[in-house]
């Protein structure tokens, strides 16, 4: 079943993508036409390219080849606003692997027998407690809607809080997203990482 | 005669086979509410 966030030339895309910053691309993709393409963060614009490949890479150079739509796939909005007064910003559907691997990783801090913290990343304690009241935020507001239980994140060993933590930034990072330009509150397709989409989320 | 010796027996108790409610993990949410998981108002 397609996405419904997703174009039906988006889902198509897909389907031949294989890294994640393919994947991403591909969900940028609102319409494709006879020698134009139209993205969804900018539908009320149509894109001029003329790809040399019929492929998803010959499409994707063919957009890096015209200024304005490498511009454009420069510049994405991370976040939009909640749908309602009572819903939390949420990240923009072009960005759904990376809240499906997040998602995937906090479930591992709960059960994963090994959940090691990232060498390279460090964080003050402080934030880690942001963040972890941040993930539990929507748990137990979804957790209410179903009435059940949700996981307590704040009831992890503090070393899986710090982890998790950790491993957020790292996944946020492999697309294009550091704290630094988090600010700006813009990430770029082309600066998405070219490895796979990992195992551990279920297509 | 000795008494023929019984073994003691436990009263049996009720025990559901599984947890009856389960925790809900993030991965059983929609794709919709983990992007909002994501809390792409905080930081990475």
């Amino acid at each position: 079943m397609s996405d419904p966030e997703l174009s039906i030339a988006g889902w198509l895309l897909l389907r031949n993508a294989h890294t994640l910053r393919e994947r991403a691309f591909s969900r940028t993709v609102e319409a494709l036409d006879h020698d134009s393409i139209k993205f969804v963060h900018t539908s009320d614009q149509v894109f001029q390219i003329h790809p040399v490949e019929p492929s998803l890479t010959g499409l994707m150079a063919a957009c890096s080849a015209n200024t304005w739509s490498r511009d454009r796939l420069g510049n994405i909005p991370i976040s939009r606003p909640g749908r309602s007064a009572l819903s939390d910003p949420e990240l923009v559907p072009m960005l759904q692997d990376l809240a499906d691997i997040l998602a995937s990783e906090a479930g591992q801090a709960f059960t994963s027998s090994y959940y090691p913290c990232i060498p390279d990343v460090q964080m003050p304690h402080q934030h880690v407690q942001i963040v972890m009241q941040a993930l539990q935020r929507e748990m137990d507001r979804e957790g209410k809607s179903r009435q059940r239980h949700p996981v307590e994140f704040l009831a992890l060993p503090k070393e899986r809080q710090r982890a998790l933590a950790e491993r957020r930034r790292w996944w946020f990072q492999k697309f294009s997203i550091t704290p630094e330009c988090w600010v700006t509150g813009h990430w770029s397709v082309w600066d998405v990482s070219e490895e796979a989409m990992p195992e551990m989320v279920v297509a | 005669m000795p008494q023929p010796t019984t073994t003691p027996v436990r009263t049996p108790v009720e025990t559901p086979a599984v947890e009856p409610n389960p925790k809900l993990l993030p991965a059983q949410i929609c794709p919709q509410q983990k992007r909002e998981m994501a809390s792409p108002d905080v930081s990475p």
